[in-house]
């Protein structure tokens, strides 16, 4: 990565911070200038398009990683030992507009409003085990961007097991439940409400965290079910810890940083959390970004460092884990539920090059090829889950996300003129 | 609403669609460019080129937001123009500190790794972290790229309290993509 594509991933952000942080005009106004616009635009034959990045995939020998050569039942696995030639991909459209038939329900429909509070969500399934009470028909919105209309569906509404109806409820969508979070930012007073909210000791295991210092990571560890708990009673003494903003003190939050601290990794379906941070700072502080906001809560520093003490006590070192890996390639022939991709454009030696047929399994990745965005001899990445059997080493099942993307040898994004 | 009116125009293929958009939007777009390029004539140029890309885009697009939409471009077309000028080893500007700046933030381990949705979306959680101040200070700097100087006056903060409150968000997202890229 290069400040470039911090620069260039900017671009794409929600409207809504845009907007928000714009500054005031300090200019005065040009000149209109139209006219001179039209016979350009009369003339205009070109296209900028600019081409976004991408990613160089998979690392081949990252440390942390493990290999494993099984999955969780045995099976083999298949092990890709061949030379990558490190070509970079790069995307150029990284914002697709599906148009509203081509989206699945969960993305329709993004809001809810039950019992008078609004909330925003649909991309996160939930459990049916973490699926609580009916809270009835409720009535969903979603905007058509393209139609540029509203739209309204009625679906069940539930509660989440353990999590308050005011921070989270599910909507149960084709089949699925899905997870809808408030959308008002309303951190809670103190520790103790937080933690009851969401019933953090069951549904945030504190069980790999890394050590930091100065925001760089030292090291990864490991922590049994039992430990967490037994974290979480040691949190319990510091109910009474007040919400604070690191506004309100921005020397104290530097100064933090500065001296060891651990930071724990949050994925709790039940939260809404995946690869987020609850870190305990020795100062006395415990900083968390689970549900997409920021909470500070000051538990003193004796409660801090028992904490830490007690975690680095009874961890073990650890591996880092990749939850998703990708495959770059050329796509061969496509059908309506797959594509077959041959990835010698990535290999030192195209002769190592093999094909695969990638699965399909739903619109959110058909409409690529029904829409007409992936044809023969396209370049694509599939972002899957890593899997491929050993008795099945050109099947690939789980895939979450498919992309047209063009080849650099560089390294450097391509701009299209 | 004033958007759709805009836009109804560009579909229509009318060339008031470009007058309409520079009455409502001239400033903005200026604005941006001018920040960027920080001089008056490459400005103008690149707002001009600005709305000859949006009439090449709409249609087929139909931005739910026509001011993003058009600063969205006008942020893409002068840092080609900069990195042209860079690349011609001619002065590049605040662009230049901007990506000094930035470097910095990017752990060792993630030389390789590059993908922009991913990226936007860790960075969109990124922010949703930040208080709304340290979030200001964040975007004006890296997505309006105004100067330090300019930040100051619109924070009502001196030029070293922006600075140092960019360090410490800059060292934030170090952590933050340094964690995210773990857990990958």
């Amino acid at each position: 990565m290069k400040a470039k594509n911090i620069v260039d991933a900017l671009e794409h952000i929600d409207d809504a911070l845009i907007t928000d942080a714009e500054p005031k005009v300090v200019k005065t106004k040009p000149k209109i200038l139209w006219i001179r616009w039209v016979a350009v635009a009369a003339c205009a034959v070109i296209a900028v398009g600019a081409v976004a990045l991408l990613p160089k995939v998979p690392p081949v020998d990252e440390p942390f990683v493990s290999t494993p050569t099984t999955d969780d039942s045995g099976r083999a696995l298949w092990v890709d030992t061949r030379v990558k030639n490190g070509a970079t991909a790069t995307q150029d459209d990284a914002a697709i507009v599906w148009p509203w038939d081509s989206q699945t329900l969960y993305e329709q429909y993004n809001y809810v409003t039950v019992d008078g509070i609004k909330y925003f969500g649909g991309g996160q399934v939930l459990s049916p085990s973490l699926v609580g009470a009916s809270l009835g028909t409720q009535t969903a919105a979603g905007y058509d961007e393209i139609g540029e209309q509203w739209h309204e569906r009625a679906f069940e509404a539930f509660a989440v097991v353990g999590v308050a109806q005011k921070r989270s409820v599910a909507l149960k969508i084709a089949d699925e439940y899905r997870l809808y979070r408030a959308e008002a930012y309303d951190p809670p007073a103190t520790l103790g409400a937080f933690v009851d909210d969401y019933s953090l000791p069951t549904h945030l295991p504190l069980t790999a965290f890394s050590e930091n210092r100065r925001y760089s990571e030292q090291g990864y560890y490991a922590l049994t079910d039992a430990a967490s708990q037994a974290i979480w009673r040691m949190l319990e003494t510091c109910r009474e810890a007040a919400f604070v903003s690191w506004e309100q003190d921005m020397k104290t939050e530097q100064a933090m940083h500065d001296t060891e601290y651990i930071s724990f990794t949050a994925t709790s379906q039940a939260v809404g959390a995946k690869n987020q941070v609850f870190t305990i700072l020795p100062g006395g502080y415990i900083e968390t970004n689970i549900g997409s906001w920021g909470y500070v809560y000051r538990i003193g520093e004796q409660a801090a460092q028992e904490i830490i003490a007690y975690a680095k006590a009874h961890a073990v070192h650890a591996e880092r884990q990749r939850d998703t890996h990708t495959l770059v390639g050329t796509v061969t022939a496509v059908a309506e539920d797959r594509l077959t991709l041959d990835d010698s454009v990535m290999m030192q030696d195209p002769a190592d090059g093999k094909m695969f047929t990638v699965m399909l399994s739903d619109i959110t990745l058909t409409r690529y090829i029904t829409h007409g965005i992936i044809k023969v001899g396209d370049t694509v990445s599939v972002v899957y889950d890593g899997i491929i059997y050993a008795d099945t080493p050109d099947l690939v099942e789980n895939v979450y996300d498919l992309q047209e993307v063009h080849i650099a040898e560089d390294g450097d994004v391509l701009i299209m003129e | 609403m004033q958007d759709e009116r805009i836009i109804e125009l560009y579909w229509a293929r009318a060339e008031t669609a470009i007058a309409e958009t520079q009455k409502v939007y001239g400033g903005y777009v200026y604005a941006i460019t001018y920040r960027l390029l920080g001089n008056e004539e490459d400005a103008r140029e690149i707002a001009n080129d600005t709305y000859l890309k949006a009439w090449n885009l709409i249609p087929p697009q139909r931005p739910a937001l026509l001011r993003t939409f058009l600063g969205r471009i006008a942020r893409q077309l002068s840092i080609n123009r900069l990195e042209h000028a860079m690349a011609k080893k001619r002065g590049a500007g605040e662009y230049t500190y901007v990506l000094e700046e930035l470097q910095g933030c990017i752990p060792s381990s993630q030389e390789d790794f590059v993908d922009t949705l991913v990226l936007r979306d860790m960075l969109e959680r990124f922010l949703r972290t930040l208080s709304e101040g340290a979030r200001r200070i964040f975007l004006q700097r890296y997505w309006y790229m105004c100067p330090i100087a300019e930040i100051a006056r619109q924070c009502s903060m001196s030029e070293s309290a922006v600075k140092m409150q960019l360090l410490r968000t800059r060292e934030k997202l170090r952590e933050f993509l340094q964690k995210e890229e773990a857990l990958r």
